[in-house]
């Protein structure tokens, strides 16, 4: 197992998710992975610490994923931001999210158990920087 | 063609055909009474002119008088003495006599002497062949008691009056010695003398000698009928009338023509010309008095009228009238008749103005109210989308998260570095999400199944057992959520009928609502029974339904936060199975907070051993 010492914030509101992609993270080598319960707490830990990437659900009761997006912009938090999200239609929230925040990449959550190593390290490959 | 025109052609032609047909008659039944007239005048005259040329026999006759009953006439019968011939038969004073011829028969009928006088300057004519003998029982012979023959005879082609008388002393005593006749040309003059007045033109024909046409067709006419005579239109203004004259022997011998002047028919045609000057005039007037009096009385008030009307129908105040004139009659009731029909189309006009107004109102309501009405069913029908695209993004989250979490544990396993610990929650979750997997799919099944009206199972159910297994099952969730269940009033058997797999559908929506709300904090289930219902209540002390979000609670696609997950179909689905059971699901707000949900159904009848209640 290779060591990776990215620290990475997993923000979800579903504790089975959530726990889901920190045991994925976790048995492939990523030791400095946190997780945030919803919107709220995900922008008070983004916001207190600098993470080499969040990993952001969309679907997420009173404070969306598009909330989040919107409040890191906002506070010029440097990171880099990867969605990974269960929508019905990924194919629209994509397109969606390349058009308003072209930095940040997507992933469907189904997708994710295959595909998700890969995204990070694709992620990891661009420097970190504000989202707009 | 106008009225008026039309008016008088009409009465032209009638009163032309009234009085022409007057003419007609009254001139066939004048002229029928004037021809008659005219005819018997002519046969009066007639008569007389025949009168007249019999006279010349009867006088002949008077003048043989004093021949017959002369003694010397009787002597000479006997002796035949030359001096009596000569001393009494002088051509001289036979001729002033106006006696053409004398004859003496002796009593057998032998011829004595005949005597033709000869007259001025003309030769003595030859006796006749018709005197020259006679039979014994000729007519001019026999006397019988009239004493003697007077009548007309064709001598020589002369007709010639005669008569004969026998001879006889002068005391009138026999024995007869003899006859004496005397005979007396008709002349041409002596005809034309006979008519008497100057305008009859009398002439008179022997027959079977050439004659006038008129007259020989007037003979075959009188031969034919046997009439005494015939009157016959000579030409337009004169009329002829023709009888025979007949000898002693009754044979026909000459045709007489008496003509007259048609004085009578020609006042007729001229009284009837007068009559038919006057009938064109009375005509003419009827036509100027009638175009006059139609006019004033008819045809100006008519043109007024017409006027009048078209004013007003022309665009003109609806509320005037025809003016209505003094006159009592057909044509002043016809214009009241107009103004009562001007009053009737303007208050029917009214009413159909007013109905109109009304009947746009209404329609104009009726259309804004259905505007109103499609508007708000387009709208719903609308919302109605958007839920159920909603609903459908929304599904597709359900199913996805689980499946997500299953195939990233089962990554996780696979991968082969997962501690033992970590095998074990990874397991943990596949367990969780698999049954969270299944019951949104149930959830799915289910909603189609209520959308399209279902059959509910009725199994015998010990709902106490229901509620065990579903609280089991959620054990794990609530262990995760950090929250304990407590289950109360389970243990004892409760009998109810339904259908097991609904039943658990709705516990087990009751229950993952009441986990996802839990708030870290327990979460309380008691069954109880409550009359002839079990009823089944979970509380959690969670943040619990807004007040106005209570009443829409159990409609379907209801979510309090549209971003948060969930189909919003889950209670909505409850209360379906509660209602085909016969039972009933509903809220309560908790004590101090968090949500109460209870769902009754009844509880099943005691049964015999046959089944039956």
């Amino acid at each position: 197992m290779v060591k990776n010492d990215v620290s990475i914030l997993v923000i979800d509101d579903e504790e089975d998710v959530r726990r889901s992609l920190v045991l994925l993270l976790e048995t492939n080598g990523f030791s400095n992975v946190e997780s945030a319960d919803g919107a709220k707490e995900g922008i008070r830990k983004a916001a207190s610490k600098a993470y080499d990437l969040i990993i952001l659900d969309m679907i997420m009761p009173k404070v969306s994923g598009w909330g989040v997006l919107q409040e890191i912009a906002a506070k010029k938090i440097k990171t880099r931001v990867l969605v990974v999200s269960a929508v019905g239609l990924p194919e629209v929230v994509k397109t969606e999210i390349k058009s308003r925040y072209p930095s940040v990449g997507f992933i469907p959550k189904t997708d994710a158990a295959a595909g998700l190593i890969g995204k990070i390290k694709e992620a990891m490959a661009e420097p970190a920087g504000t989202i707009l | 063609m106008k009225l008026r025109p039309k008016t008088l052609l009409i009465t032209g032609i009638i009163i032309g055909v009234l009085l022409l047909g007057i003419y007609t008659v009254v001139y066939g039944l004048v002229e029928n009474g004037v021809a008659e007239l005219e005819a018997r005048n002519l046969k009066d005259l007639v008569h007389d002119a025949a009168w007249r040329v019999d006279d010349e026999g009867a006088h002949a006759y008077r003048a043989l008088g004093d021949w017959a009953s002369w003694d010397d006439t009787y002597n000479f019968m006997e002796t035949r003495s030359e001096a009596y011939v000569e001393s009494n038969l002088e051509d001289v004073s036979l001729a002033a006599a106006e006696i053409d011829i004398m004859g003496f028969y002796d009593a057998e009928g032998r011829t004595v002497l005949i005597k033709m006088v000869k007259g001025g300057d003309s030769p003595r004519r030859p006796i006749p062949k018709e005197l020259a003998s006679l039979k014994p029982d000729d007519a001019l012979l026999a006397h019988g008691k009239a004493g003697g023959t007077i009548g007309f005879l064709l001598l020589g082609g002369r007709l010639t009056a005669v008569a004969s008388r026998p001879i006889l002393t002068s005391k009138g005593a026999g024995p007869m010695r003899g006859t004496i006749m005397m005979g007396r040309y008709i002349t041409d003059e002596m005809i034309a003398m006979s008519s008497g007045t100057t305008s009859l033109n009398t002439s008179m024909w022997i027959l079977d000698t050439p004659m006038p046409d008129d007259a020989r067709s007037a003979a075959g006419e009188l031969e034919a009928s046997g009439n005494e005579s015939v009157v016959k239109n000579f030409d337009d203004h004169v009329q002829a009338g023709y009888f025979f004259v007949h000898d002693i022997y009754g044979k026909p011998r000459a045709i007489l023509r008496v003509k007259t002047l048609r004085n009578g028919h020609a006042e007729f045609v001229k009284g009837m010309q007068y009559m038919a000057i006057a009938f064109v005039i009375v005509a003419g007037l009827f036509e100027v008095l009638n175009f006059v009096l139609l006019d004033m009385f008819v045809l100006s008030r008519l043109r007024r009228l017409g006027e009048q009307t078209s004013e007003i129908g022309g665009g003109g105040n609806e509320k005037e009238r025809v003016s209505v004139d003094k006159e009592a009659d057909e044509i002043s009731g016809l214009t009241s008749d107009i103004n009562t029909m001007l009053s009737r189309l303007h208050s029917v006009r009214q009413e159909l103005l007013r109905n109109q107004i009304s009947y746009n109102r209404r329609l104009r309501d009726e259309v804004r109210q259905k505007t109103r009405l499609l508007a708000a069913v387009n709208a719903r029908l609308r919302r109605m989308e958007k839920t159920k695209n909603q609903f459908l993004f929304n599904i597709g989250h359900e199913l996805k998260s689980p499946l997500a979490v299953i195939e990233m544990n089962l990554a996780t396993i696979m991968g082969g570095k997962a501690t033992a610990k970590q095998v074990k929650e990874s397991g943990r979750m596949i367990n969780r999400n698999l049954l969270r997997l299944k019951q949104k799919i149930e959830e799915i099944i289910q909603l189609s199944r209520f959308e399209h009206g279902r059959q509910v199972q009725k199994d015998d159910l010990d709902f106490s057992e229901l509620v065990r297994e579903v609280a089991e099952t959620y054990l794990d969730f609530a262990s995760v959520k950090k929250a304990k269940l407590h289950v109360e009033g389970a243990d004892r058997r409760r009998l109810v009928v339904g259908d097991r797999h609904l039943l658990q559908y709705a516990l087990g929506n009751l229950f993952s609502n009441a986990v996802k709300y839990c708030d870290r904090r327990d979460i309380y289930v008691k069954v109880a029974q409550d009359g002839k219902n079990v009823v089944f209540s979970i509380a959690n002390s969670g943040v619990g339904i807004k007040p106005e979000n209570r009443h829409k609670l159990f409609d379907r696609f209801f979510k309090e936060d549209q971003n948060s997950p969930g189909t919003g179909v889950g209670l909505f689905i409850t209360r379906e199975i509660a209602r085909s059971h016969s039972g009933n699901v509903w809220y309560e707000p908790g004590k101090p907070r968090g949500a109460v949900f209870y769902f009754s159904i009844p509880v099943a009848e005691r049964r015999d051993m046959y089944g039956k209640k």
